[in-house]
């Protein structure tokens, strides 16, 4: 045995072993911060012997920190808890189109990119939260009926520049055209109980304090607060009442939480293996279960308390629309003065 | 070698910048300097807004903070030493924290109406003398440290002469050791006002459009990272010019020095009135900045206790290995830098100074996409990715963003030592390194030891340079934090911020225990 072939030995060992690691692992950065993610990866490290590595950072960051890294980044792939910034990150060219049977038939074409850049994984309804004594349900209509004056001082929502509300405002901008968003916003403003502030937890809270009288939030909060551990919580979400706006018209707003492979990902058939488990009944259930959001695929029910919500028409138009007019949606915002 | 030792200070000040120098350099390159998104009446509104949050905080942090660092250093009375720890933890809290548990305290069905069995008892805080209220409460402690070891080494000549002069306590206070102590509490009051102006997840909260609010708008809302720079490059202007005017204005009023060689003023012992004054006021300021937030804590904590997540103590651990080899660092390199202003002083130097403290004044993601910029650069040129997603770029944003916070305690502790303790050094011909760690080591210690503890506060809760820039799966306490919190289950957040607060009690414990600070 020469020292040279021990070493020669030795280099292949190495080289195997690192080229066996990287075959064996997925680098995601991810803005969802839930825990039933890191539930996900654990599962689907069992499963498949793929070690899953995460960052989580917000989505805008993320997305510029693909953008500055461009082939040097070490991500592989990119789940945001909004379609904004997906679309965004299509835009930029961050991200490769994936060939899989598995996300097409898991997935319904209104929750994925065209060209198969993205795919949603999470439904989150927009709807209205109500005081029941203040405001009956016959009142209530689309979301284009709250700029009528007979909500004046009523209506509560957070800042146009949570994701969630900018979204809301580009389906209006897609659904209806832009003069009609514009005049929706501008007559929500004049509307509004107080100055937008707060989170989606605080305007439930408001409604329930009688600050106003209807919310715009998302199904999953209450969701939250109905399981809460702090008991004035669940009390407040039972005393408030939830409406499935635009029933008889497009249907209720939905945005998604979704994934897509990074343009220069290193381990792409891996980062595709992890969504299409994402995509997957097994996974699905546990979405739904843990964080209170809807299932993408349509083969697995809501579950729990989101179960008791009832079903309702959602919004078909495809979230590619909603993140086209994204910025569109900041604009008119910021001319409604809707801060 | 003598001219290199020159250039020590400058090169210092350029590599700590280097992310504000990418910064500039894309700023220029990109050669988009418009201003497309952002409109003239929503730069008024955030200029106004700014305005008013910034001189609103340094009044009231002023006002708490040389208050308690006063009393605690000069008087001793019922509580005082306790106090004096107590008055240090609010820094622990991370602002939004602070704004979420006084919004559980205040809000509808919130704690204080349970207390009180008034469901409808509420107080509206999400408003702007809200947030400047809960920003001063959580910034005041900077004034605090670093006016406190200022007082406390107050010598007893001064006292001597404040007393044979017969000057009332108030004129005492305002004309003698105010401006004694007033290199330090600017110092605090620039660590506040940075971290006010740089502060962006509170404000937005509570519904205020400051300057930061802007900056963010251009990035997330119209997805333009071009002109959220060139707004962060405007404030760093104005904070820059601010350091400037006010290093004109310190340079007009040279105080004078308090040295190391006479022997410190003893505290004044209250008695009655006076005692119950001293421990009233005490009791008041540390309830509101600390007792109360604690409480909401603690009653969300007992509510999540049968569900409580331990994985929180893994956080822990990463957060204080990685906080404490960063502040040695970072505490090492402010020494650095003073003692070659100190000894090799050069007007580059001065410029180079100023600029290395910018970092903490413009939000830390703008820094993290800075030192992105600079670490993609070096990858690019070696073609292969070398600095990366590594820890080296995460405490390289640490010690850019996070300098000022080590070297305004640093500058203090050396503006107290005599110019004529420089020439007994050279005098004597000890050697430099000799004259390092025998004479301004050890001078310097309470200094040194007031910066690192606010280094390591400020580290332990850092979020947005680290959110950006850590290695994969690397996730500290801060991170946990606002992952439950941003997801709206605030009671669950209280545990992590709870042991956030609890490490930070044990490190002033031990930084004041005799143990680490020696003999005084």
């Amino acid at each position: 045995m020469s020292i040279s072939s021990n070493i020669l030995k030795a280099f292949l060992g190495l080289s195997i072993a690192s080229s066996f690691a990287l075959a064996s692992e997925i680098n995601v950065y991810s803005h969802r911060h839930y825990d039933s993610d890191k539930l996900l990866f654990e599962a689907f490290e069992k499963k498949s012997g793929i070690k899953v590595n995460v960052i989580t950072a917000k989505a805008e960051e993320l997305v510029s920190k693909l953008k500055i890294e461009g082939a040097n980044s070490p991500a592989d792939m990119l789940i945001t808890s909004d379609i904004g910034n997906l679309y965004e990150a299509k835009e930029e060219h961050l991200l490769q189109p994936i060939v899989s049977k598995t996300l097409v038939e898991n997935i319904p074409a209104h929750l994925r990119d065209s060209d198969n850049e993205w795919f949603g994984l999470t439904k989150r309804a927009r709807i209205f939260v109500y005081n029941p004594e203040k405001i009956s349900e016959k009142e209530l209509g689309s979301y284009l009926d709250l700029s009528d004056p007979k909500f004046k001082g009523k209506l509560l929502t957070r800042s146009s520049s949570a994701a969630y509300n900018k979204s809301l405002l580009a389906s209006i901008i897609a659904n209806h055209g832009e003069a009609k968003a514009l005049e929706f916003a501008k007559g929500l403003v004049a509307n509004f109980a107080r100055d937008p502030k707060g989170n989606d937890r605080d305007q439930i809270k408001a409604v329930a304090s009688g600050e106003g009288d209807l919310a715009i939030v998302n199904t999953y909060y209450l969701g939250i607060m109905l399981n809460s551990k702090d008991p004035k919580d669940v009390e407040i979400a039972k005393s408030v009442k939830r409406f499935f706006p635009a029933q008889k018209a497009e249907g209720t707003h939905i945005n998604i939480s979704g994934a897509g492979v990074t343009k220069y990902a290193k381990n792409k058939e891996n980062a595709i293996k992890l969504i299409e488990f994402l995509s997957s009944p097994e996974a699905q259930t546990i979405f739904a279960e843990a964080n209170y959001e809807y299932p993408a695929n349509p083969a697995v029910k809501a579950s729990g308390t989101v179960a008791t919500f009832g079903t309702f028409k959602e919004d078909t138009l495809p979230l590619a629309e909603v993140g086209k007019y994204n910025k569109k949606a900041v604009e008119i915002a910021t001319k409604a003065n809707w801060r | 070698m003598q001219k290199f030792k020159y250039l020590l200070a400058p090169l210092l000040g350029l590599v700590i910048s280097l992310p504000i120098f990418s910064l500039v350099i894309y700023f220029i390159a990109q050669g988009d300097f418009s201003m497309t998104s952002i409109n003239l009446s929503e730069l008024l509104l955030y200029t106004k807004n700014t305005a008013f949050v910034l001189f609103g905080t340094a009044f009231l942090v002023l006002l708490l903070g040389i208050s308690t660092a006063f009393m605690s250093a000069r008087f001793e009375y019922f509580g005082s030493r306790f106090f004096s720890l107590i008055f240090v933890l609010p820094l622990a809290f991370p602002a939004y924290i602070l704004g979420y548990s006084y919004v559980g305290f205040f809000e509808f069905h919130g704690i204080l109406a349970t207390l009180l069995s008034q469901p409808k008892v509420k107080l509206d805080i999400l408003n702007i003398y809200g947030v400047t209220t809960i920003l001063s409460f959580a910034m005041f402690p900077y004034v605090f440290i670093l006016a406190r070891v200022s007082f406390a080494s107050i010598s007893s000549t001064v006292v001597e002469l404040v007393s044979l002069k017969q000057l009332s306590f108030c004129k005492a206070f305002f004309t003698v050791y105010l401006p004694l102590a007033y290199p330090a509490i600017f110092a605090g009051l620039v660590l506040a006002m940075m971290e006010v102006l740089s502060d962006y997840g509170t404000v937005a909260y509570f519904g205020v459009d400051t300057f930061s609010v802007g900056i963010f708008k251009s990035w997330f809302g119209y997805g333009n990272l071009n002109e959220a720079i060139n707004l962060a490059i405007i404030m760093l202007l104005m904070v820059f010019s601010m350091m400037l005017a006010e290093s004109r204005l310190r340079a007009k009023f040279r105080f004078i020095s308090v040295t190391h060689s006479s022997k410190k003023a003893p505290k004044v012992k209250l008695k009655g009135l006076q005692n119950g004054i001293a421990f009233g006021l005490s009791m008041l300021i540390s309830t509101f900045t600390l007792f109360i937030p604690t409480g909401v804590l603690l009653y969300w904590f007992y509510l999540d206790f049968n569900t409580l997540d331990w994985s929180s103590l893994t956080y822990l651990y990463r957060t204080l290995s990685l906080n404490i080899l960063s502040s040695f660092i970072i505490i090492a390199l402010a020494f650095g830098m003073e003692y070659a202003s100190r000894f090799y002083p050069s007007k580059l130097g001065v410029i180079s100074h100023k600029l290395s403290i910018l970092g903490y004044s413009i939000p830390g993601a703008i820094i993290g996409i800075g030192i992105l910029l600079f670490t993609n650069f070096i990858d690019q040129s070696f073609g292969k990715v070398v600095l990366g997603g590594s820890f080296f770029a995460l405490i390289f944003a640490y010690l850019s963003r996070y300098f000022a916070a080590s070297i305004g305690s640093v500058e203090n502790g050396f503006s107290k030592i005599d110019k004529s303790i420089d020439d007994a050094t050279i005098v004597f011909g000890t050697s430099e390194w000799g004259r390092i760690f025998k004479v301004y080591l050890p001078l310097m210690r309470p200094y040194l030891l007031s910066g690192f503890l606010i280094l390591y506060i400020d580290l332990a809760k850092e979020l947005p340079a680290t959110l950006l820039l850590r290695p994969f799966n690397y996730d500290t306490i801060a991170i946990r934090i606002y992952e439950l919190a941003s997801n709206e289950i605030l009671y669950k957040s209280a545990f992590p911020s709870l042991l956030l607060v609890l490490t930070t009690a044990i490190a002033v414990l031990l930084l004041n225990s005799k143990f680490v600070r020696g003999r005084r």
